[in-house]
C-alpha cells in the first residue's frame, strides 16, 4: 500500500470498478463501434480472471502501449465517419478499458473512478428518461460503493451504506442549488444523425405499398397548455407537408427544401400576420432523430430562444436546427386560422398541381366527369368527400396491398385503407381536377393525461389533405373523418373497437382490460410527464420565471446578489462539512495546559509532537531546551502524566491545586522560552 | 528498573550482546504470564536467550525440537503399562516443565502445533481421558524460522494470537558481534546463576495485576485497536484478545520499570512485539510487515480525549 500498489487477485474494489466501467460503456451502446465493445468485454474478462486468480500477471506495459497505439490508429481512421462527439466517446471508452487492464496502483483506481463519473455524464447525452436516470443513479451508487471499499475494504456494509448516504445527503443541497441557478447551456457539439435509429413519421409516404401499418404505443410528445385546450377534433398536429407526388409516393418537395435553405441562409423569416386568439403551450418531444417538430397550425415559436433554434417554414412546418436526438422542450403559440394564408400563391399552385402523366385511367376519366358536373372548386371537393361517404369505404389498418394504379384500385376496387390512403387518393383526385392539393402528415387527437396535458402516441399518427379552394390560402380536408368519424372524434382505439379489428393489435390489449395494469401505466405516464416537464424541461425560461419569483424583477444588481448568495450558500455548506468539529466534550484543563506547553515548546524548538506520548516527547525536547525552560516543561509533563495516568486523586481540591500549579508552570515556561530567544 | 530485573538483563546481556530491548521484552512477557514467540533466522541466539531465561529465573527447562514427524504424544507423555503393578502409569513428556522451549515450532505438523497451543492456553493436558495440570509457572518459548523458508508449516493467525509477544533478535551490531567473538563464543560459559526464584516470579506476576491503568490509557488502547479495525489497511485487525494482551504487557512493562501505573509509553514500548504478529498476514511481503504496527502507532494520538 505504501508504494500505492494494489493487490491483484481477490481485490474486490478493482473488480467492482471493472464491472461498473464495462456496464457504463455498454449502456452507451449507440455511439460505440463493435470493436470497442469487444475490447471492453475482453478487459472485463481479463479483470475477472485476475480476480479469480486464473492467472496472476496482468499484461505488461508494453503490450498495453501497443494496444493503445493500435486503438488510436483505428479510432483516427474511423473518426472521419463518426464525427467528433462519437469519436471522443469511443476514445474515452477505449482509454478506460486499457486503463482497466493495467489497473495496479491507487492512482489508476482513482482515475478510473473519475472516468466512471464522466461516463455517467456522457450517458445523459443520449438518454434522459426517468428510467435511465434511475439506472445512472444506481451506477453512481455502485461507483461510490466501489470507492469506499477501495479505501476501507474491512468496513461493514452497514457502515459503508451509512457513509455513502451521509455524503449523498450532504451533496444534494449543493446539487439542487447548482441545478436551479446555473445557466443552462445548450449542447456544444453537433449530434451526428447518420447512425441514429429514426422513429416516428417517415419522410416518404407510399400508401399502396403498406399492407399493414405498424403501430406502436411509444410516446411522441406531451403538450402542456397554458390556457384553454382545443377539442379533440381540432387537434391536428402538423409535422410535415408533403408536396411532391410521383403517382405512388408522397414526399417533401425538393424545390421547397431549396427555398427553405436559401431563406435560412439569408435569414428571411416567415412572419404571417396573426391576429386571432391563440393557444399557448409547451411541447416536450421525445427523441425522433429528425428535425420536424409538432404543432397545431399556425404555429410560431413563443420564446426568443425557441425562435433562434426553430425555423418556421413557409409551409407551416416547424423545423429544429438539430434533429431531436434527445428529449426537447419548446414553447409554441398557435393561431387556429382557416384557411391558412399562402405566402406565395403562384409558386404553391405550381408545386401542387403536378401529377404523373401515366396510370390510373379510371380515376382520370371519373374526375373529368365529376369536374364537368361541379365546375366550382368547393362543390367539387364536397362531391369527392360525399363519394367517400356514400360508397362502401372501410377504415382498416390492414388493407390489401395496391401496388399498381393505386388510385384506381383504392377508389373503385378495394375501398379499404387508413388515413394515408384516403389523404393520398383525395389529394391526387383534387390535383387531377386542377385544384392545388397536398398531403400533410402529423398526429391527430392525443389523450388527455391531465387537465391541461395531452399525450400523443405513435398510434395517433395521421395524414390529411390541404387544398387551395379560393385565393385566400390552404384549407384542410380530412377524408378519414368522412369514412370513420370516430377516428377523429374518439381516437384510433375506439375506431378499431367498432370495426372489430382491435384484437389484432396487441398494443391495445392491455388497455381497459385490467384495471391495475391501466392504473400502473397511467401512473408511469404521469411520472414520466412530471420528469420531462420539471426536470428535463427546466430550461432558461423556467429559470427566468424562478428568478422573477425569487427577486421580484430581474436587475443586474439583483442577479449579482443572487449569484453571490448562492456561492456563499454553497461555501457555507462545504465549510460546515469540512471544518473539523469542535468536540462537544470540553477538554479537561490538565490536557489543555499540557497541550499549550507542547505548542510553546514546538514553536520554540521546531520539534512537533507527532502523536508521541508525553514522556517520549519530553525526552526528545529536552536536548533542545535551555535548562530553565527544560525544568518547567519537565514539571508540566510530569504533572500531566501523574494526573492522567496515576491512580486517581479523587479530591477536587487537590486536582484544582494541581491545575493551578500547571498553569503557573506553563506561564513561567512561556517567559523562559521568550528569554531563550 | 528493579535491581533484580536489572541483574537478569545484565546477566543475559553477556550472552546475547547488544539486544537489551529484546531481553527486556522477553522478561516482560514472563512476568505478564504470557508465552513468547521468537522469530528469526537460524543461529541468531534464539535458543541461547531461552536457556538464559530459564536459568536466570530458576525454572525447570526442557527443550522440544520440532520436526515434521513429531507427534503430540512425544510432547505430552504416554501411558505405559507397568507389568509389576498391572496398571497403566502416566509417563509425563517434556511439556511438564516450567519453561518449555519449542524450537522451530513451524517445522512440526499442524496437529502437533495445535496440541502444544492447546496446552499453552489451558495450562493442562488430557491423555486418555485423564487431565494433568502443568506446572506453575508455565511458559512456552516458541521459536520459528521466517515462514518463507522451506519445510515450514506457518502458524495460522488463530494460533499466533496465543503468543503474547513476538520478538525477533536480528543481526547483532559490528561491535556486539566482535565482543562475542573475542569472548570465545563458548557454550561452557553459558552456565548462569539463578537470579530470581520461580516463587518470586509468581509473586511478581501477582504484582503486575495490581499495576494501575487509568481510563486514559485504556481509551488509548481502545483507539489503537479500533483504528486497526476501521482503517482497512490492516489485513487482520486486532482482536479483543489482542487488546487484553496489550494491557497486560503494558502493565508488566510499567512494573519492570518500577512504576505502579501505566503510561502511554509503556503501551508503545510493547506494541510492536504484541501487535505485529497479529496484524500482519502471512501472505504479505515480509519486507513490508514491519511497518504495520508502527504505522498504527503513528496514526493514533495517545492524548486525544
Amino acid at each position: 500500500m505504501t508504494a500505492g500498489r494494489l493487490p491483484i487477485a481477490g481485490h474486490t474494489a478493482s473488480l467492482c470498478i471493472a464491472v461498473l466501467i464495462s456496464v457504463l460503456s455498454l449502456s452507451l451502446l449507440e455511439p460505440l463501434m463493435v470493436w470497442v465493445i469487444l475490447l471492453t468485454l475482453c478487459t472485463l474478462f481479463v479483470r475477472i480472471s485476475l480476480y479469480l486468480g486464473w492467472y496472476q500477471n496482468a499484461p505488461n506495459q508494453r503490450t498495453i502501449n501497443l494496444l493503445a497505439v493500435l486503438s488510436s490508429l483505428a479510432l483516427a481512421w474511423f473518426s472521419l465517419n463518426l464525427g467528433l462527439l462519437f469519436s471522443m466517446i469511443n476514445l474515452l471508452v477505449v482509454a478506460c478499458s486499457l486503463k482497466l487492464i493495467t489497473l495496479s496502483k491507487r492512482r489508476d483506481f482513482l482515475q478510473l473512478f473519475a472516468c466512471g463519473l464522466f461516463l455517467i455524464g456522457v450517458g445523459f447525452i443520449f438518454q434522459q428518461g426517468i428510467l435511465s436516470a434511475l439506472f445512472y443513479f444506481a451506477t453512481l451508487l455502485f461507483l461510490l460503493f466501489a470507492l469506499i471499499s477501495f479505501y476501507s475494504p474491512q468496513l461493514y456494509w452497514k457502515k459503508r451504506t451509512k457513509v455513502i448516504s451521509y455524503q449523498l445527503l450532504q451533496a444534494s443541497p449543493i446539487a439542487i442549488i447548482l441545478f436551479l441557478l446555473l445557466p443552462h447551456l445548450g449542447p456544444l457539439w453537433k449530434m451526428p444523425t447518420s447512425q441514429s435509429t429514426k422513429t416516428g413519421l417517415s419522410e416518404r409516404v407510399t400508401p399502396g405499398d403498406i399492407a399493414n401499418l405498424s403501430q406502436s404505443d411509444e410516446l411522441v410528445f406531451h403538450a402542456t397548455f397554458e390556457g384553454r385546450v382545443p377539442v379533440r377534433s381540432e387537434r391536428y398536429w402538423r409535422a410535415m407537408t408533403l408536396e411532391e407526388f410521383d403517382g405512388k409516393t408522397w414526399q417533401i418537395s425538393p424545390h421547397r427544401e431549396r427555398f427553405r435553405q436559401r431563406n435560412q441562409r439569408v435569414n428571411n423569416r416567415f412572419l404571417p400576420a396573426l391576429l386571432t386568439s391563440s393557444y399557448d403551450y409547451q411541447i416536450i418531444a421525445e427523441a425522433s432523430g429528425r428535425p420536424w417538430l409538432y404543432a397545431i397550425d399556425i404555429a410560431v415559436p413563443a420564446t426568443s430562444t425557441d425562435k433562434n433554434q426553430i425555423w418556421s417554414s413557409r409551409d407551416y412546418q416547424l423545423i429544429a436546427n438539430q434533429p431531436l436526438m434527445s428529449k426537447r422542450a419548446y414553447n409554441v403559440r398557435s393561431f387556429p386560422l382557416s384557411p391558412l394564408p399562402s405566402p406565395n400563391l403562384d409558386l404553391e399552385r405550381q408545386l401542387n398541381l403536378m401529377v404523373p402523366k401515366k396510370g390510373n385511367e379510371r380515376t382520370i376519366s371519373w374526375v373529368a366527369d365529376l369536374r364537368s358536373t361541379y365546375p366550382d372548386n368547393q362543390q367539387f371537393i364536397e362531391a369527392v368527400l360525399a363519394y367517400f361517404g356514400q360508397q362502401p369505404f372501410i377504415y382498416t389498418l390492414s388493407p390489401p396491398p395496391m401496388r399498381e394504379n393505386f388510385a384506381d384500385t383504392f377508389l373503385f376496387d378495394e375501398r379499404a385503407g387508413f388515413c394515408s390512403h384516403y389523404a393520398s387518393a383525395m389529394a391526387y383526385v383534387l390535383r387531377l381536377a386542377g385544384i392545388p392539393a397536398r398531403m400533410v402528415t402529423g398526429y391527430q387527437g392525443g389523450e388527455r393525461l391531465k387537465d391541461k396535458v395531452i399525450s400523443v402516441y405513435q398510434y395517433d399518427a395521421h395524414a390529411w389533405v390541404e387544398a387551395i379552394v379560393s385565393d385566400e390560402g390552404w384549407t384542410r380536408f380530412d377524408p378519414t373523418a368522412v369514412v370513420a368519424p370516430s377516428r377523429i372524434n374518439a381516437g384510433l382505439r375506439n375506431t378499431l373497437d367498432a370495426t372489430g379489428e382491435l384484437a389484432q393489435y396487441t398494443l391495445f390489449s392491455d388497455f381497459g382490460k385490467t384495471g391495475v395494469v391501466r392504473e400502473i401505466s397511467l401512473m408511469f405516464a404521469n411520472l414520466n410527464y412530471f420528469w420531462s416537464r420539471w426536470v428535463l424541461g427546466f430550461d432558461n425560461r423556467q429559470q427566468q420565471n424562478l428568478f422573477t419569483l425569487l427577486l421580484g424583477n430581474i436587475t443586474p444588481l439583483n442577479m449579482t446578489l443572487l449569484i453571490l448568495g448562492c456561492l456563499v450558500a454553497i461555501s457555507c455548506l462545504l465549510a460546515l462539512y469540512f471544518i473539523p468539529r469542535w468536540s462537544s466534550k470540553t477538554i479537561d484543563p490538565c490536557t489543555r495546559y499540557y497541550l499549550k506547553a507542547v505548542s510553546l515548546v514546538s514553536s520554540a524548538t521546531g520539534i512537533e509532537r507527532h502523536n508521541q506520548p508525553p514522556l517520549a516527547f519530553l525526552a526528545q525536547a529536552e536536548k533542545h531546551l535551555t535548562a530553565p525552560a527544560n525544568l518547567h516543561f519537565r514539571v508540566v509533563t510530569h504533572c500531566f502524566v501523574a494526573q492522567q495516568y496515576q491512580a486517581a486523586a479523587t479530591k477536587d481540591k487537590t486536582r484544582k491545586r494541581e491545575h493551578l500549579k500547571m498553569r503557573k508552570e506553563v506561564n513561567t515556561l512561556q517567559r523562559k522560552l521568550k528569554n531563550q530567544w | 528498573m528493579n535491581a533484580r530485573f536489572h541483574a537478569v538483563v545484565k546477566a543475559l546481556g553477556q550472552h546475547i550482546i547488544g539486544k537489551q530491548e529484546q531481553i527486556k521484552l522477553a522478561i516482560t512477557c514472563l512476568i505478564a504470564n504470557g508465552h513468547l514467540l521468537i522469530e528469526d533466522l537460524p543461529g541468531m541466539g534464539k535458543t541461547t536467550l531461552s536457556h538464559g531465561l530459564a536459568n536466570a529465573f530458576g525454572l525447570d527447562f526442557s527443550r522440544i525440537q520440532f520436526t515434521s514427524d513429531l507427534l503430540p504424544a512425544d510432547m505430552l507423555g504416554v501411558n505405559i503399562f507397568d507389568s509389576q503393578r498391572h496398571e497403566f502409569s502416566f509417563k509425563p513428556g517434556p511439556l511438564f516443565n516450567q519453561l518449555v522451549l519449542a524450537d522451530e515450532i513451524n517445522r512440526a505438523s499442524p496437529k502437533t502445533q495445535s496440541a502444544l497451543l492447546e496446552a499453552m492456553e489451558e495450562h493442562q493436558i488430557s491423555v486418555d481421558g485423564t487431565t494433568y495440570s502443568l506446572p506453575d509457572p508455565f511458559f512456552v518459548i516458541g521459536t520459528q524460522n521466517p515462514s518463507y523458508q522451506s519445510g515450514t508449516y506457518p502458524l495460522p493467525e488463530s494460533q499466533l494470537d496465543r503468543f503474547l509477544m513476538r520478538i525477533s533478535l536480528g543481526y547483532p551490531s559490528w561491535d556486539a558481534e566482535k565482543a562475542m567473538l573475542q569472548a570465545g563464543g563458548n557454550r561452557q560459559s553459558f552456565a548462569m546463576n539463578e537470579v530470581i526464584s520461580s516463587a518470586d516470579l509468581l509473586a511478581y506476576q501477582q504484582d503486575v495485576n495490581r499495576v494501575h491503568c487509568s481510563d486514559n490509557v485504556i481509551s488509548y488502547i481502545l483507539r489503537l485497536v479500533t483504528q486497526s479495525r476501521e482503517e482497512g489497511i490492516y489485513p487482520n485487525p486486532l482482536s479483543p484478545r489482542a487488546s487484553k494482551a496489550l494491557l497486560q504487557s503494558a502493565k508488566a512493562w510499567a512494573y519492570l520499570h518500577e512504576r505502579d501505573f501505566v503510561v502511554p509509553e509503556d503501551v508503545q514500548a510493547v506494541f510492536v512485539a504484541v501487535a505485529e504478529h497479529r496484524l500482519r498476514s502471512e501472505r504479505d511481503d515480509p519486507q513490508e510487515q514491519k511497518v504495520l504496527s508502527e504505522r498504527l502507532l503513528e496514526s493514533v494520538d495517545p492524548l486525544a480525549a
